[in-house]
């Protein structure tokens, strides 16, 4: 079983002086979150976390800032504790640049939704959110993209 | 052809390029038998059989559909990877200085230029035009300027005490590189005008 959703977001920095704005944004990103994974059973072993912020114009905010309020979001209700996210990926992509989409293991749903959020020009920011279960215990070094050696 | 499929063409062509530097064996526009729905590009390199499409996201929106269904033929017809590559235009810029045709023409009216003084026993520079700024770097030593532009110029031939001679209007492309001031005002530079037309 996976969990995946595409928020049309802003996300918000872990580091930001606005406790406020921080809950807020954990709060809608937690309520869409039990809307897509409904009352399944909680994600257990040891899992992986895909964050990937999809934009449109200048943007700030670094990407290592924009995971933990995410899983913090999310945790209760898509799988219990951080402890079990054992790989994390966050990467981040301008819209407005060219980009390729390579093996996509999602429901045609998603994947659906996923280009129609990226050709969505109403909305500056998409996050895509997927947890899943590691299924190789597996360390890989060198290029994250299997680019030049 | 709309921008959106040049764009394309144009990336189908930059992506299979690209494999074929990389090895594969590439097949633009395969349609195969049986099957409604072709690949922009089919890609094979040692039993690895990779399809990909590619969509100017100006028209991702109108294709989310067919692409979903491209993806589940690929599958369903065993390829090992299924692509999809999105291409945009490319951003436009805009390098603006304010007044510097004017800038340049007065640096110029100020400077000889061998170039054009080959071409005539007198020469005038009487505009200069069309300037495109193609890079600024800005730096402890200064603010340098690069960019294109055209002089247009007056050639004078036979101008005497009694004679006012023959003039000849002409434009040359020029390419400059100065060197500007916090008054916007050039401190020094290069300038080449091409004046190889004149000899066509």
């Amino acid at each position: 079983m996976t969990f995946a959703m595409i928020v049309s977001r802003r996300p918000v920095s872990g580091q930001t002086k606005s406790p406020k704005s921080r809950e807020i944004y954990k709060s809608e990103l937690g309520n869409y979150a039990r809307k897509v994974f409904g009352f399944e059973k909680l994600l257990s072993g040891e899992l992986y976390a895909r964050i990937i912020w999809f934009y449109k114009g200048r943007i700030e905010g670094d990407i290592d800032n924009i995971t933990k309020p995410i899983l913090d979001a999310i945790r209760g209700i898509v799988y219990q504790d951080d402890n079990i996210i054992v790989k994390c990926v966050s990467e981040k992509f301008d819209k407005t640049r060219d980009l390729s989409i390579s093996q996509v293991n999602i429901s045609g749903d998603l994947y659906q939704d996923l280009l129609l959020a990226i050709a969505d020009d109403s909305t500056n920011h998409n996050l895509y959110i997927e947890i899943g279960h590691i299924t190789t215990r597996t360390v890989t070094f060198g290029p994250i993209d299997g680019g030049s050696k | 052809m709309d921008i959106a499929q040049y764009l394309e063409a144009a990336k189908t062509e930059e992506v299979a390029e690209q494999l074929r530097s990389e090895g594969y064996q590439v097949i633009l526009d395969q349609v195969e038998s049986g099957h409604d729905n072709g690949y922009d590009i089919i890609a094979t390199k040692d039993g690895k059989r990779v399809a990909i499409e590619v969509k100017a996201r100006s028209h991702l929106r109108e294709s989310a559909r067919l692409i979903r269904e491209l993806r589940e033929q690929a599958v369903h017809q065993g390829y090992d990877e299924f692509r999809l590559v999105i291409v945009n235009p490319p951003r436009e810029r805009s390098i603006e200085i304010n007044n510097f045709e004017n800038i340049l023409y007065e640096y110029m009216i100020g400077n000889s230029f061998p170039e054009l003084e080959d071409l005539a026993g007198g020469t005038a520079i009487e505009e200069v035009s069309d300037v495109e700024i193609d890079a600024i770097e800005i730096s402890s030593n200064g603010i340098n300027v690069q960019g294109t532009g055209v002089v247009s110029v007056s050639l004078e031939y036979g101008r005497n005490e009694t004679d006012d001679g023959l003039s000849i209007d002409y434009d040359f492309p020029l390419v400059f590189t100065v060197d500007i001031n916090h008054e916007i005002h050039i401190d020094h530079g290069q300038i080449n005008i091409d004046t190889s037309s004149f000899f066509e």
